[in-house]
């Protein structure tokens, strides 16, 4: 779209992320999703007069974690604020957050478009309770509390962001830090992880920023940067008319694949935040700090990094062996009993990651275990089993949870590397097909797969296909 | 400083009170009068004096990330005007709106 060389569009975006605590951020209550409504409840998160809410350490050290893996700046004296509004899945009228003294602050992350690295700052990550949750009827709203104080990171970037692609690209990598933090587990259709877009274009080259909208209520990364899509073409249509842009909040309509204002208020939010006075501020120290930092796994960058220097794969395979922790260890497990790293690499990419993404699941709940696939992979390193024969064997592991070994013995398909049984066969399939053999004989060199395809098909693939290429050269050139 | 009626609306407004223009023109004279006295405070110089949140000198209040038994039914909708099954009632809100 011309548009787009005219206008520059501007994000940030706001990123809620539920942390993985066994309690809630201010009482006892259990942190879990999906339990029967309001059986995660007590006094503090109902909101009961005359309550006091008790920090969560784990939760302020989650926060801490995600602070250091972004580069931030961790604040020496930090504390909580009310932020005061009125709506039924807060019972006190106020939540407990952060304002102008945050944990964490001045950060950044790096992502990849298009093979072109970029840095996009974090402005501030700070800790905040949860609200509840609403169901909406026809008649009146039902209100279940479990939801209620949930701890939450929010992970406000800076306005680094210039396209939808950009913004997904920083979503997946917010993602791949969180997971490999292990302290969100980024399920976007629970709402553990919810993003809000802030969005405003400006001319080429000019300074000054246009007026902003924000996006709210998109379920999914893909969402995010249809929405952004749609929003930015909104606004650059209105500009080009010469209208102006209103400064609202806009609700995604994922099925309609459209935003629609919310009720536009005539007053702009006005939360009143004040210190709050039920919390004690927090002093971090750097000792603190040092021990958080030793808790740290080998974050996604430098996962990448190393696995380019030390297995020699390419970008694009390392990137999706480091896409998830559990699948880099995957392969760094399979690489101790193989070692063989471009190979299983290859392995991993063509043929676990589809079966991954045809059924839907993660690499944590994928049936052939390292070791089991190593044995496989062995089979055919070894020159037990032809790479054919071998992917036939893994789709048999995935039906029968057999391991490879048993299956190649029980159904003989251990290669055929005997030159003398090949050669009879290739004989027998020449003389079986005098008229490709003329044909190929006067030119038609790519019979030759036709050949190949016969001997493969007269062994089940069991034939050494080195073996069987110099055979069928020596009797066909 | 004077407090006028739009003031008055807007703070009510955001205490989700509706009140009568007798009632806005009320609060205005009397919120007023509030706001004389926090400026006679305004005016003591507290330069040298550091802002206090907490009356409490301690810091890092924390507990260990333990969960314990939440109340029974029973107990959570023993203060609820209105209960279905284990949900709260409340009147109808359209989502997305604060008003």
């Amino acid at each position: 779209m011309d548009l787009l060389e005219k206008y520059e569009p501007i994000i940030g975006l706001e990123v809620h992320a539920q942390l993985l605590t066994e309690s809630k951020i201010f009482c006892n209550c259990r942190n879990l999703y999906g339990a029967p409504p309001n059986t995660l409840t007590c006094p503090i998160c109902l909101g009961m007069p005359g309550t006091l809410p008790v920090l969560n350490r784990k939760a302020v050290e989650f926060a801490l974690k995600m602070g250091l893996a972004t580069n931030c700046q961790i604040a020496s004296y930090t504390r909580f604020a009310r932020k005061n509004y009125f709506y039924p899945d807060l019972p006190k009228g106020y939540q407990i957050s952060q304002y102008d003294e945050p944990l964490c602050q001045h950060g950044r992350i790096k992502i990849r478009v298009n093979d072109t690295e970029k840095y996009i700052g974090i402005t501030r990550i700070h800790l905040e309770e949860d609200a509840g949750k609403s169901i909406h009827g026809s008649e009146d709203t039902l209100i279940d509390f479990n939801r209620c104080g949930v701890p939450l990171i929010e992970i406000v970037s800076e306005p680094d962001i210039h396209s939808p692609t950009e913004a997904y690209a920083y979503l997946t990598k917010l993602k791949q830090i969180l997971e490999y933090l292990e302290i969100c587990d980024c399920n976007m259709e629970e709402g553990s992880l919810r993003c809000d877009a802030n969005i405003s274009l400006r001319l080429k080259g000019q300074q000054k920023f246009g007026v902003k909208t924000e996006m709210k209520n998109m379920n999914s990364f893909r969402g995010v940067e249809r929405a952004l899509y749609f929003e930015i073409e909104r606004q650059a249509r209105l500009l080009e008319q010469g209208q102006p842009i209103l400064k609202q909040t806009l609700l995604w309509d994922e099925d309609k694949g459209e935003a629609r204002p919310m009720r536009t208020k005539e007053e702009s939010d006005d939360y009143r935040y004040f210190p709050e006075p039920d919390l004690v501020p927090l002093v971090i120290d750097s000792e603190w700090i040092d021990q958080i930092r030793a808790t740290l796994p080998e974050l996604p960058d430098a996962k990448y990094e190393r696995f380019i220097k030390q297995y020699a794969l390419r970008a694009y395979e390392v990137n999706l062996l480091t896409s998830e922790r559990a699948l880099a260890d995957y392969f760094e497990e399979v690489n101790k009993l193989v070692s063989n790293p471009i190979f299983i690499s290859k392995w991993i990419v063509s043929e676990i990651l589809r079966v991954l993404s045809q059924e839907k699941i993660s690499i944590s709940n994928f049936k052939i275990k390292p070791a089991q696939f190593a044995e496989l992979l062995n089979l055919i390193t070894n020159e037990t089993i032809t790479p054919n024969v071998g992917k036939e064997v893994f789709d048999k592991m995935l039906t029968s949870g057999e391991s490879a070994t048993s299956i190649v013995n029980r159904e003989q398909l251990v290669q055929v590397r005997d030159d003398a049984k090949i050669e009879e066969l290739i004989l027998t399939i020449l003389s079986e097909n005098p008229e490709e053999v003329n044909r190929y004989k006067s030119g038609k060199k790519n019979l030759f797969g036709f050949f190949m395809g016969q001997v493969m098909k007269k062994t089940q693939g069991k034939a050494n296909p080195e073996a069987t290429m110099r055979l069928l050269k020596k009797h066909l050139d | 400083m004077p407090i006028d009626v739009k003031t008055v609306k807007k703070i009510a407004d955001l205490a989700k009170l509706s009140l009568t223009s007798a009632e806005l023109e009320q609060y205005s004279t009397q919120l007023e009068k509030i706001v004389d006295y926090v400026e006679q405070l305004q005016k003591l110089d507290t330069s040298q004096v550091q802002p206090l949140a907490q009356v409490h000198d301690t810091t890092n209040v924390m507990r260990p990330d333990e969960v314990k038994p939440s109340l029974n039914p029973d107990e959570v909708f023993q203060n609820a005007p209105a209960r279905q099954a284990n949900y709260f009632v409340v009147p109808k809100v359209i989502k997305g709106t604060t008003a």
